[in-house]
């Protein structure tokens, strides 16, 4: 069991995800398994502080991560409006190309490394994203479900 | 070499290869010096660039975004563009979106880029 909080600056979101590579290693994880989910959970804590909490360090991001069975389940919670249109996929060839930006994979990387992605906002403020990591990564990016308020989906999206 | 603990970008030439050791942590800081160091390089005859990652344990998704740009550029001036040295978890990010199968992958030392690539001009 994982939980951090009071995280917020860049380096604090590097060293929780070193903590959590740990965690994992103990767990039995493969090196190839770790590094998957270290990736997604790092895009998941960096879209935490520069969208959910605007970039703002001093706003509180908290990750917690336990080992359930042979599932990992992670969440990230920042102080923002949680994800509220779920992204395309990116197109390597348009980005290469220059018809599309560089940037945008995060979400991508998050959905393509884990089994589950919800992203919750909640009425009362704050948002959380959680992951669950099998043993091995999906074969495909999975879908992704937003959920305003616990316990009512709103739009589940369709993956691409 | 030293090993490149630090952020700091290093530089080495050999013949018109231009190779940039990275840091061990590389994310969206990398940009500047690296665009413009590898501008320069090009401009300065060196038509062969290799990024090497042997140091570089740490990747994140704006440094793809990075490494897009250099490659527009290079392919912009008519040079070319190979990685060394990637490993770990570096190299699960890269195959992941792809962008390690789009890239010709040298040895880390001593080795001409100097093959056919799909990236060059």
């Amino acid at each position: 069991m994982l939980d951090l909080g009071s995280l917020g600056t860049a380096d604090s979101l590097r060293q929780a995800v070193a903590t959590l590579e740990k965690l994992c290693l103990e767990s039995g994880y493969s090196a190839q398994r770790v590094h998957e989910i270290t990736i997604a959970v790092h895009e998941a804590l960096t879209n935490a502080l520069r969208h959910g909490n605007g970039g703002a360090e001093e706003k509180p991001i908290r990750l917690r991560a336990r080992v359930e069975g042979a599932a990992l389940k992670v969440e990230v919670e920042d102080q923002g409006r949680g994800l509220q249109v779920v992204p395309p996929p990116p197109d390597l060839t348009l980005k290469l190309s220059g018809e599309d930006r560089p940037a945008g994979w995060g979400v991508f990387l998050m959905r393509s490394l884990s089994s589950e992605v919800v992203f919750v906002r909640h009425a009362s403020g704050g948002a959380v994203v959680r992951m669950r990591f099998e043993a091995t990564a999906p074969t495909e990016p999975v879908e992704i479900r937003l959920i305003a308020s616990e316990g009512s989906s709103t739009s589940p999206q369709g993956a691409a | 070499m030293t090993p490149n603990r630090d952020q700091s970008l290093q530089v080495e030439h050999q013949g018109n290869i231009w190779r940039a050791i990275l840091p061990r942590t590389i994310s969206a800081e990398l940009e500047d010096p690296l665009m413009s160091m590898a501008r320069d390089a090009i401009a300065g005859g060196y038509m062969e660039i290799v990024l090497d990652f042997s140091q570089t344990d740490h990747a994140d998704s704006a440094s793809i975004g990075v490494l897009i740009l250099l490659l527009r550029l290079v392919q912009e001036l008519e040079a070319t563009l190979a990685f060394a040295g990637v490993h770990g978890q570096p190299q699960v990010l890269l195959e992941r979106i792809g962008l390690g199968q789009r890239i010709r992958m040298v040895e880390p030392r001593g080795d001409s880029p100097s093959a056919p690539s799909q990236n060059g001009p």
